[in-house]
């Protein structure tokens, strides 16, 4: 059932249309990013994440010291002085906190970043073409989505040596499964638009086909794919970090900063070790998935008309 | 039907084996060799030579991964690097812990997270939607580790009414109730994560339906509200559900390995961590496997309930 | 009327066309039978004039329609247009090539990309062909506008903002812009309001005049392509039933089924009403198990024997048919 068939139509054919300035009409960008700040939780996401940008990329100048720096106080607790004390080898515990954003920031948006290419290609691929293209990538994509993730990539990065660089290559190259599906779901169904089709008669070469007409359209779901990505991957650098097998000391991440607090000494003395990471961690996760749901939402096809 | 799922079993196999393949070949791409870890440190290089070759370990990679496949189509796992015992013994004691504490962390989670989803959709916008949105996005947000150590923190050595770790007391009587006391709290930090999402899911599904003509139409015959929300609406609001259930069990891998480390649970989880910080090739590649298969079958299953639940599929 | 299209070269000629979708089942997939979509056609259209392919929903015209385009691969036979077979260019060449002959798709709302303003659109075709220097682009796509009845202040807007009859003039546009010499027109009125269907048909015979264009017009009935056909070949079941000049296909149509299509308007005089019907009985068949012998005999009521047996072929008259017993 064509979606003609469902609209009544007035035809203003051959008239002139109605004095428009241009900013009455609507582009479809204007209209996703008016529908996203009418969305609370998103607002807020978006505010607590901008801060958290602001502080990675001004970490030098607003941090209180040097985050390498080793005072003569161990585990000292807040005070004027250190603001969220110093931990066990006597360094700032909050300009590791605010170095560490850099850590997840780029954990986060370099793995994503990496995985929405990769994921992109071969799932445009296997869409467009189709049969026994289809038939291997698919495969190969069911291969990567049985593995158990966070196994893989600890065999992975102990393997590789545990360092910034290879964490976000491992989860760059471990996560487009997911992205991957949601493109070659998006362009077997766009690539049957007559409007693709048309493009093919206009004789137009596959690539400017696949990459101006098909993927434009497929965007979305592909955006807030990432979106919801980048939380996953600060939580998975985090998680690794954890277990002493993601970003090592002397470089902060706050999962490693929270590593010390698997000492029962630690966890139950000397909270500001472990706790402001831990809400890091959280709020920077928290903001981001705030973000997603309301680009999901503002996206919905469902509510686009 | 049957066919179908001929079909998928069929389809199953050589993804299985590709998670095989890639996975021995990765585990044997780690640089240092097992042996060193394990040897005595004043055995010469002619001992471990001489252990190497015992182990295969001289071998092409694609002879050791061709001996290891015909083992395990034998049953036969091998032998562990680190405790010379027999992995399939090794892991076998460890599945029950391991599916103890998925199991209930699943049901926890479904249990809590249904209602609240279906009431935070009949009541979207009120300061219970409102409120379930705030605390299911926490729960999708907070990482297992922290969850644990906060929960440690207060329970443990705070309130001092749940133990710390383990399975069982030390030098308990090693009872049900022991164990349970144990389960609680990894149990409950496994779970989060997947109730957050499942109170999304459940929520969205829910206020699709409820939008719907036929529901409408129950309600204009004058049927109860209650029936309206739990015969009309619920059923169907269930069918998208299942696939996020599918989707779960991955996740549900992944944390046990954070919440076993934390609580020290002595499941499958904190034996991928010691078997990755021993390079114990054998006991990985098992648990690769099972898992792998745990992966799959879970899919297949989401698959078949969809069917089920949803009579507008029908699978040949 | 123009010239009897029998004395020139034809533009497009299709020869013993089929296209045969399979039918997989089963653990492995097996293809089990094929959907006859289109089951061995030919016919010419001559330069400037309008054929029609007209035929019930699955009988196959639009399939036949997207195969002329290359849009689809035909499973045998051939599609020869001004003179080269299609299936032998590949690449570059065959870009070239499709630009001569365009397409107008029956869903003026999935035809065109909702992310696209209608200015880059029908820019687009020029750039990508580099037919006109990039500084006289803006222009010709203000002219094609003029020529399909919009503005040039409509460039700026996005398909959503249009109705319908306003895509589908949009949509002729595009086919329009590269200067083609075919159009295969795939039922581009039946989505549009009756009220509209009208306008689009007029301009569609208006450029036709004015640009030398020759069309393949695909329709589902007889009454909106009266007006605009010069010969008209009816389908069914994948096979062409009848094809001949459009004033004898209404005066005296030969093949059952076209009578039948004809009795199935309402006649406005009441006096004329009280003549022979065919009423069609039952369903088109299964196209993946279609009836031995003539196709149409399951529903004829002028079945013998001989229909149940033998498939009757295409006469090579002008006025051809395929029937055992052509009416008058």
């Amino acid at each position: 059932m064509s979606l003609a068939n469902l609209k009544t139509e007035q035809e203003p054919v051959l008239q002139h249309p109605p004095d428009l300035g241009l900013g009455e009409e609507e582009s479809y960008l204007k209209m996703i990013t008016k529908r996203f700040f009418k969305h609370r939780l998103a607002v807020v996401g978006l505010v607590i994440f901008i801060v958290i940008t602001l502080m990675a990329i001004l970490a030098p100048w607003i941090s209180p010291r040097d985050p390498y720096e080793i005072t003569g106080d161990f585990a000292a607790e807040p005070s004027a002085e250190y603001w969220l004390g110093t931990d066990q080898v006597g360094r700032d515990i909050a300009s590791r906190l605010i170095y560490a954003s850099r850590v997840s920031l780029a954990v986060g948006i370099g793995a994503v970043a990496i995985y929405v290419v990769i994921g992109t290609v071969l799932g445009a691929i296997a869409g467009y073409f189709g049969k026994w293209v289809d038939m291997c990538i698919m495969r190969l994509t069911d291969v990567f989505m049985s593995f158990p993730y966070l196994m893989v990539i600890l065999v992975l990065v102990s393997i590789m040596g545990p360092s910034l660089y290879n964490i976000i290559i491992v989860l760059g190259l471990l996560g487009w499964p997911g992205i991957a599906r949601i493109v070659r779901g998006s362009v077997l169904s766009i690539k049957e638009m007559d409007y693709v089709k048309a493009g093919i008669t206009l004789g137009y070469s596959t690539p400017k086909i696949v990459f101006q007409h098909i993927l434009p359209n497929c965007l979305a779901p592909i955006l807030v794919n990432a979106t919801f990505g980048i939380a996953s991957a600060i939580i998975m650098e985090a998680s690794l970090s954890f277990l002493g097998m993601g970003v090592q000391p002397p470089t902060a991440s706050w999962g490693n900063m929270l590593t010390e607090a698997q000492s029962l000494t630690v966890l139950s003395t000397q909270l500001w070790l472990w706790i402001p990471p831990g809400l890091m961690i959280l709020l920077a996760v928290l903001s981001i998935n705030f973000m997603g749901d309301g680009l999901r939402d503002a996206m919905d096809p469902k509510s686009l008309k | 039907m049957f066919p179908y799922i001929v079909r998928r079993l069929l389809i199953a196999i050589p993804v299985l084996f590709g998670v095989t393949v890639f996975s021995f070949f990765i585990v044997n791409l780690a640089p240092g060799n097992p042996v060193e870890m394990f040897i005595s440190p004043d055995a010469t290089q002619a001992d471990i030579e001489l252990k190497k070759e015992a182990l295969g370990l001289n071998d092409p990679i694609y002879v050791q991964y061709w001996r290891w496949l015909q083992n395990l189509l034998q049953g036969d796992f091998g032998y562990s690097f680190s405790t010379y015992a027999p992995v399939g013994e090794m892991v076998a004691s460890r599945v029950l812990p391991t599916l103890l504490l998925m199991g209930s962390a699943l049901l926890l989670a479904y249990i809590f997270a249904i209602p609240i989803g279906v009431i935070s959709a009949t009541r979207q916008y009120s300061w219970i939607d409102y409120l379930t949105t705030g605390f299911s996005f926490m729960g999708i947000s907070i990482p297992n580790f922290f969850l644990g150590l906060g929960l440690i923190y207060l329970f443990a050595v705070q309130w001092q009414i749940l133990p710390s770790g383990g399975m069982n007391t030390l030098g308990g009587d090693g009872g049900f109730g022991d164990t349970i006391m144990h389960l609680l709290l990894p149990a409950f930090v496994l779970a989060t994560g997947i109730a957050g999402s499942m109170v999304r899911y459940v929520r969205s599904s829910m206020l699709e339906i409820l939008g719907q003509d036929y529901l409408r139409t129950a309600r204009s015959k004058g049927l109860r509200e209650f029936l309206v929300v739990n015969k009309h609406a619920f059923r169907n609001a269930l069918i998208p559900i299942i696939t996020v259930v599918g989707m779960d069990i991955p996740l549900l891998i992944g944390g046990a390995v954070v919440t076993e480390q934390i609580f020290q649970w002595p499941g499958l989880g904190q034996l991928t961590i010691q078997s990755i910080l021993s390079r114990d090739y054998p006991t990985l590649m098992a648990i690769n496997f099972i898992a792998a298969i745990t992966v799959l079958l879970s899919n297949l299953l989401a698959d078949i309930l969809y069917s089920v639940a949803d009579p507008r599929i029908k699978y040949n | 009327m123009r010239n009897p299209p029998d004395k020139q070269t034809p533009l497009l000629v299709v020869e013993k066309l089929k296209k045969y979708y399979p039918i997989k089942k089963g653990i492995i997939s097996r293809t089990v039978g094929h959907v006859k979509a289109v089951d061995g056609i030919d016919f010419q259209i001559y330069p400037g004039e309008t054929l029609s392919l007209v035929g019930e929903s699955g009988c196959g015209k639009s399939t036949t329609g997207r195969a002329i385009v290359q849009l689809e691969p035909p499973t045998e036979g051939r599609v020869i247009f001004a003179g080269r077979d299609m299936a032998s260019l590949q690449g570059a060449e065959l870009r070239k090539a499709r630009t001569d002959l365009q397409i107008i798709f029956q869903d003026p709302y999935s035809s065109l990309n909702p992310r696209k303003r209608i200015g880059d659109l029908l820019a687009e075709p020029l750039l990508a062909h580099k037919l006109v220097p990039k500084s006289e682009v803006s222009q010709k796509v203000d002219e094609i506008l003029e020529i399909v009845g919009l503005t040039k202040y409509h460039k700026s807007r996005y398909p959503h903002e249009f109705s319908g009859g306003q895509r589908q003039r949009i949509g002729i546009a595009r086919a329009l812009i590269l200067q083609p010499k075919l159009i295969v027109c795939d039922e581009p009125v039946s989505a549009l309001d009756v009220s509209i269907q009208a306008q689009v048909l007029n301009l569609l015979k208006d450029l036709q005049k004015e640009f030398q264009l020759t069309y393949l017009f695909i329709a589902h009935g007889l009454g909106a392509v009266k007006y605009i056909s010069d010969r008209i070949a009816i389908m069914y079941l994948g096979k062409i039933v009848e094809l001949a000049r459009t004033q004898e296909i209404f005066k005296s149509p030969r093949h059952p089924y076209t009578q039948a299509l004809l009795d199935a308007y309402p006649i406005p005089n009441p006096h004329l009403r009280n003549r022979e019907r065919i009423v069609m009985e039952g369903d088109v068949p299964n196209p993946a198990n279609p009836p031995k012998g003539c196709r149409f005999h399951t529903r004829c009521p002028l079945a013998k024997e001989i229909c149940r047996e033998q498939a009757p072929d295409l006469t090579k008259t002008a006025h051809a048919v395929a029937c055992h017993f052509p009416l008058v």
